[in-house]
């Protein structure tokens, strides 16, 4: 049996806290809470976690400075800092401070899980010079791609955002995640952006009567499927 | 108030009283004692000139000044050592006179055809032992001196009253124009704010004054009203989706019978959960944004890179759209900015006309104006907006009042102006009949140095609340700006 994976979170609002540890048992981690940046802390520094949610406002140790004791004590369990609304400057601080990836309050439980797993899969060394999944193979440098043996015509922005998708394979990728990561924009378009994107590559990919291979999640976003 | 007034009126008049006082006494001083210090150097010099005359000659000498008398101003006298007269105009020593030399005052003894008089007196014994008496009449300058003193108190006792009247009638305009001031805060303090403070034709410094605050009310009047709008519009726009949210909810309480049928109720509240947070969190943005808290992060910005990036992201959905959209980047322009804050406003503007413009029109974002002062201008082929609405588009929940209702959150207009404050930039709409023309001038980054850039951006608000300012300005356009549309299409 496969080894439950362990989250920690760090949260000390207890309504907070008790909906993102039932959100987080219920999609099959195993979880503990610390109400507080000192246990937070001590519990982190075991080291028996395979991810923290981190509050930025906690009592006696904020999640910022904590994140920076852990990280200059060589812990580098990937960390979700959660904070307060209305804080964007707080972003960039907290990913200096070590933060992984950064979630404004409040949010869906499906975005806490969706970038949560995007952080687990994470890997640290991105020197590939090929992606491939099933038949699908992308050339890095040349910027090229194929499905099979057909060649995709892709324009930069859908080149960009297969290369996501295909690195966060089977996982679940939101809206905000791609305007985040492909797009580099931090607000939300009132537009159908994403959308729009998604919905041309999809038809390019699927140009030579091919199977879907990305789907939608309805009201989460997108999923590439990896071929069993 | 009374006690403020009365004592105003008593500053007013005590340095007059005092002036009118310093002349009595400088007229007293001069008929007194400086005339009379003239009259004894004219005394001494006669008996020193007399007194030096060989003594045979003397009595010669005084019988042919009484002959020239009327050109002589004073008296001699020349007594024998027993004190009778022999020659001259005195005839009768001076009682009590010491025959020193020295002048005196002495009751002189009367002389035909004139009364007891006052005169400075110095008699001198000569060597021969004869009395020598000169004397000078002060009578003419007592009556010079009274005649001065009473010229002065005819004239100054009436200015003094004069202007003590007038200091009193000017206080009491003053107090009650202050009153009327006093009463109109009161009012404005009150609740009143489209009261202002009494003005009265003819200016004067009060009435400036008044003028001046009552400009600051026009002011706080209009940040007020806007408040009050923005404050109403926030609940509207927030009870909207809440309402629903509720009447979903209950419904699922009470209606739904399968876990799927709750499910797909749960989903469509959480969605008006979301539409609701998302209005605070703009408002949150706006808020944060106009403390201009985030003026460290600015840095160079490559304004062609970045437009061009958007419109690149931006061409499809203005294809599923059905309009072209345009670039014309040609003017090199990097400016001093929050890249996210600039390319979300950008955004914000690009899909407002995408929004607006009808399938079939076109959507043009150029570069214009120069690499110093760069403009990005944005045309679009929409209906436009009515010059009476143009300063409102920016105001916090506008939105084209037949769009009320339509599910539109009318911030984000009000999210770009809230960047371009934050970046001392300035926005102006014009008319492109038809569509509309929105100007979004920058600074060149390393202007910057002098932050904030010159006058209008410190305070982008009056360029956007005043609708003259938006109307006069032309385009800064190469091309000149088109005339006014002659019946405005219906607004956004």
């Amino acid at each position: 049996m496969a080894k439950v994976t362990r989250i920690l979170v760090i949260e000390d609002d207890p309504a907070i806290a008790r909906e993102v540890v039932a959100a987080l048992q219920h999609h099959g981690y195993g979880t503990d809470h610390a109400e507080n940046g000192a246990q937070g802390l001590d519990a982190a520094r075991s080291g028996e976690f395979d991810a923290l949610v981190v509050d930025c406002l906690l009592p006696e140790c904020d999640g910022l400075s904590l994140l920076r004791r852990l990280r200059s004590a060589a812990v580098r369990t990937p960390a979700l800092i959660l904070s307060a609304l209305g804080t964007t400057d707080d972003k960039v601080s907290g990913l200096r401070a070590g933060g992984d990836d950064y979630l404004v309050k409040p949010f869906a439980t499906e975005e806490l899980l969706a970038r949560l797993e995007a952080l687990l899969r994470r890997t640290t060394a991105n020197a590939e010079t090929a992606l491939r999944i099933g038949t699908l193979h992308l050339d890095l440098i040349e910027r090229r791609a194929w499905r099979g043996n057909r060649s995709l015509d892709l324009l930069m922005r859908e080149f960009k955002l297969l290369e996501y998708m295909m690195r966060h394979a089977g996982l679940v990728v939101t809206r905000s995640m791609l305007l985040e990561d492909v797009w580099n924009y931090r607000f939300i378009p009132k537009t159908n952006l994403v959308d729009v994107h998604m919905g041309r590559l999809r038809r390019k990919l699927e140009l030579g009567g091919e199977a879907p291979i990305i789907e939608s999640v309805r009201g989460i976003g997108f999923v590439l499927h990896v071929p069993d | 108030m009374h006690r403020t007034g009365f004592r105003w009126s008593l500053a007013l008049v005590t340095p007059l009283a005092a002036g009118t006082l310093l002349m009595l006494g400088v007229a007293y001083w001069l008929g007194t004692y400086a005339l009379h210090r003239t009259i004894d150097q004219a005394v001494l010099e006669q008996l020193d000139l007399l007194s030096a005359r060989p003594a045979s000659l003397l009595p010669f000498m005084i019988r042919s000044r009484m002959v020239q008398r009327p050109a002589m101003v004073t008296d001699v006298g020349l007594f024998t050592a027993e004190g009778r007269p022999m020659v001259g105009d005195i005839t009768v020593l001076p009682r009590g006179l010491p025959l020193d030399g020295k002048v005196r005052t002495v009751e002189a003894a009367e002389r035909p055809g004139t009364g007891l008089l006052r005169e400075r007196a110095a008699g001198r014994i000569l060597a021969n032992g004869r009395i020598l008496v000169v004397a000078r009449d002060t009578s003419d300058i007592a009556a010079l001196r009274d005649s001065l003193l009473r010229g002065l108190a005819i004239a100054a006792l009436p200015a003094f009253l004069v202007s003590l009247a007038l200091a009193i009638l000017i206080e009491r305009r003053t107090r009650r124009r202050l009153e009327e001031m006093r009463r109109a805060s009161e009012r404005i303090i009150a609740g009143a704010l489209d009261h202002r403070l009494p003005r009265r034709a003819g200016g004067g410094e009060l009435d400036e004054l008044a003028g001046t605050v009552n400009r600051i009310l026009d002011r706080l009047e209009r940040v007020v009203r806007a408040l009050q709008e923005v404050g109403e519009n926030i609940a509207h726009d927030l009870r909207t989706p809440l309402t629903a949210v509720r009447a979903r909810l209950e419904r699922a309480g009470n209606h739904a019978e399968t876990s799927g049928a709750v499910r797909a109720i749960t989903a469509q509240a959480i969605g008006g959960v979301d539409q609701a947070l998302s209005i605070v969190s703009a408002l949150l943005r706006i808020a944060e944004m106009e403390q201009g808290r985030q003026i460290a992060a600015f840095e160079p910005c490559d304004l062609v890179a970045l437009i061009g990036e958007l419109v690149g992201s931006y061409l499809p959905v203005a294809e599923e759209h059905g309009i072209a959209l345009h670039t014309e980047l040609t003017i090199p322009a990097t400016v001093a900015g929050d890249r996210d804050l600039l390319i979300e406003a950008l955004a914000n503007l690009l899909e407002n006309c995408l929004k607006f413009t009808p399938a079939g029109g076109h959507v043009t974002i150029a570069i214009i104006g120069t690499t110093r002062q760069p403009i990005v201008r944005i045309r679009d082929t929409g209906p436009g907006i009515p010059p009476a609405r143009r300063p409102l588009v920016f105001g916090r929940f506008y939105r084209g009042e037949e769009k009320r209702g339509s599910g539109g959150i009318g911030l984000g207009l009000s999210l770009v102006a809230a960047v371009i404050r934050l970046h001392g930039f300035a926005i102006r709409i014009f008319d492109a009949s038809p569509g509309c023309i929105v100007e979004l001038r920058c600074w060149q980054h390393g202007l910057a140095e002098a932050w904030p850039p010159p006058e209008e951006a410190p305070d982008l608000a009056p360029s956007i609340a005043a609708p003259e300012a938006l109307s006069a300005l032309p385009p800064g356009g190469a091309d000149p700006p088109p005339t006014m549309h002659p019946a405005p299409p219906p607004g956004r």
